[in-house]
């Protein structure tokens, strides 16, 4: 006798759920992808004219490479890195404010499940606007790929790097202010003096040393040994970082989904 | 006559105003100037720590290469473009946000149903879209005051173009504010129509960069008078004379005074 109904059975991972919290995640910005996707790359496309134009006769090469293929990655990841922080951020916080966060609270997700899905439509977002960008500034300057692995982790590594302080963001702010805080105070001003504009060498010894403890740094620099085969530091040091930063980023978040920090009362 | 004919002092009547509700007017005024103030760590701290990154990003990326731009020392032609780019901007999002809110919310009709003419309404918000702006330029003015120790050569001339700065981009905002119908709406007239026109008009590198083609149509955005004129206000140099830029910002405010007069007059997306 089996038609009485009987409890929903998931296996060890719920992928359904899974699926459908990254596909909320991702068609989330995608309904307004003019602000999303498109306005990024013209805003970036924006900076390359500015900064090329202002100083590209004063500043010709960079670490020996010309000025606008030196920008061109840190810009590039400078929007991948805020679209995929605000992705995350911007959902959680909404979803808090609004009221409407017991959707992902309520259905039959674990907090790792929680982790993962939200991490990865921030992820989504940031490589969508990354490629989105670097095809809008291949018609302005010369791109040549030295060393696709770090152009491809650090693109991926950094978007999640950046989705998953997103959600610390959203899970901590109990409103749109402190998010709007933490996007202006915290993340533009990293985000914009870690080296996406200059070499660090440019900066005081004593600044250079405490560039090497920012993880910014080692993702614009990486990314950018990608693309130009010229580092500030030593490439594999850059990708043991982000992945342990990466790792502790997403125990951390996996932590406060499962007491509910913030979030269950 | 009977008794009941004459009004007793007191008595309810018509409130009358003269040719213009000035209270009306200084309400409209301070309502929308008080909403940007409440949250100005948005409105004055962000956009003036945002042109102090911008400074010290292009002084690490010159590094320590000496530049002459538009016949000033680089920084010397910086921090009135940045100045002059906050104010043009605040202007704008302080009229443009607003309207697209209060539409959404509901909340225009606490304008509209107020006994304020289409010309209050234009007044009001313009001019409280021009001191918004300056105050967030006067914010940002001091902030850069390490990378340009000057006082302003012409305080004067500066206080004119920045306030009819704000006050233009205040009314296209509103013009703006009033035709979104959704935050998409306005956030797409800012990033694909504002900003590039506020970038590419002198903010951060003299117009003679630019392809000769670029140039002329640069030199036709209003945008650029502001600028030119904020930064002869700072340091007493500037491309175009002054006395035009004046004349030019006085009729581009007058035809978008008009144009959003207008819109309230006959009451464009607002009024059923």
């Amino acid at each position: 006798m089996t038609d009485y109904p009987t409890p929903r059975h998931i296996g060890a991972v719920n992928w359904l759920g899974l699926w459908t919290l990254y596909q909320k995640e991702v068609r989330r910005f995608l309904n307004v992808f003019t602000q999303t996707v498109a306005a990024p790359v013209v805003t970036t496309l924006l900076f390359l004219a500015v900064f090329t134009l202002a100083l590209g006769r004063a500043v010709e090469v960079v670490n020996g490479v010309p000025f606008a293929q030196f920008l061109a990655p840190g810009l590039i990841m400078m929007s991948m890195v805020q679209n995929s922080f605000a992705n995350t951020s911007s959902s959680l916080v909404i979803a808090k404010v609004q009221g409407n966060i017991v959707d992902v609270l309520m259905p039959p997700l674990s907090a790792a499940e929680l982790t993962v899905g939200f991490a990865m439509g921030g992820t989504t977002r940031g490589l969508i606007v990354g490629t989105a960008t670097v095809t809008g500034m291949s018609f302005f300057v010369d791109f040549s790929i030295q060393h696709p692995f770090f152009v491809l982790f650090h693109a991926f590594s950094a978007s999640l790097m950046l989705a998953l302080l997103g959600m610390l963001g959203g899970i901590w702010s109990e409103k749109f202010d402190h998010m709007a805080a933490v996007t202006n105070f915290v993340i533009t001003p990293f985000a914009f003096l870690s080296g996406t504009f200059y070499s660090i060498k440019r900066l005081p010894e004593a600044f250079q040393v405490v560039a090497h403890f920012n993880p910014f740094f080692y993702m614009i620099d990486g990314f950018r040994y990608g693309f130009t085969g010229v580092s500030d530091t030593t490439p594999m040091l850059g990708v043991a970082v982000m992945a342990g930063v990466d790792t502790v980023l997403l125990l951390l978040a996996w932590r406060l989904f499962s007491i509910g920090y913030k979030l269950k009362p | 006559m009977t008794p009941r004919d004459v009004p007793a002092d007191d008595a309810p009547c018509a409130r009358r105003f003269g040719r213009v509700s000035w209270i009306g007017l200084w309400t409209l005024f301070l309502r929308d100037f008080l909403r940007g103030l409440e949250i100005w760590k948005i409105t004055i701290a962000a956009p003036a720590l945002q042109s102090l990154l911008f400074a010290f990003i292009f002084q690490l990326a010159l590094g320590g290469v000496s530049v002459t731009m538009g016949g000033l020392d680089f920084n010397a032609f910086l921090v009135p473009g940045l100045i002059a780019y906050v104010v043009l901007e605040r202007g704008f999002e302080s009229t443009a946000f607003m309207m697209v809110y209060d539409k959404l919310e509901g909340m225009i009709t606490d304008v509209v149903g107020a006994p304020l003419t289409p010309a209050e309404m234009t007044t009001g918000f313009a001019l409280m879209a021009a001191v918004s702006a300056v105050l967030t330029g006067i914010a940002t003015w001091a902030i850069l005051l390490p990378f340009l120790a000057a006082l302003p050569a012409d305080p004067v001339a500066l206080l004119f173009f920045a306030f009819a700065g704000g006050s233009m981009l205040g009314l296209v905002g509103l013009a703006g504010g009033l035709w979104a119908d959704k935050w998409d709406h306005i956030t797409g007239v800012q990033t694909f129509i504002v900003i590039p026109a506020l970038y590419m008009s002198g903010v951060f590198f003299s117009l003679d960069r630019l392809p000769e083609a670029f140039r002329a149509v640069a030199e036709l955005n209003p945008a650029w008078y502001v600028i030119d004129g904020m930064r002869y206000g700072l340091t007493g140099t500037a491309v175009a004379d002054p006395w035009t830029g004046c004349v030019v910002l006085l009729a581009v405010n007058a035809a978008l005074w008009l144009l959003c007069w207008r819109l309230f007059a006959t009451g464009y997306k607002i009024k059923a």
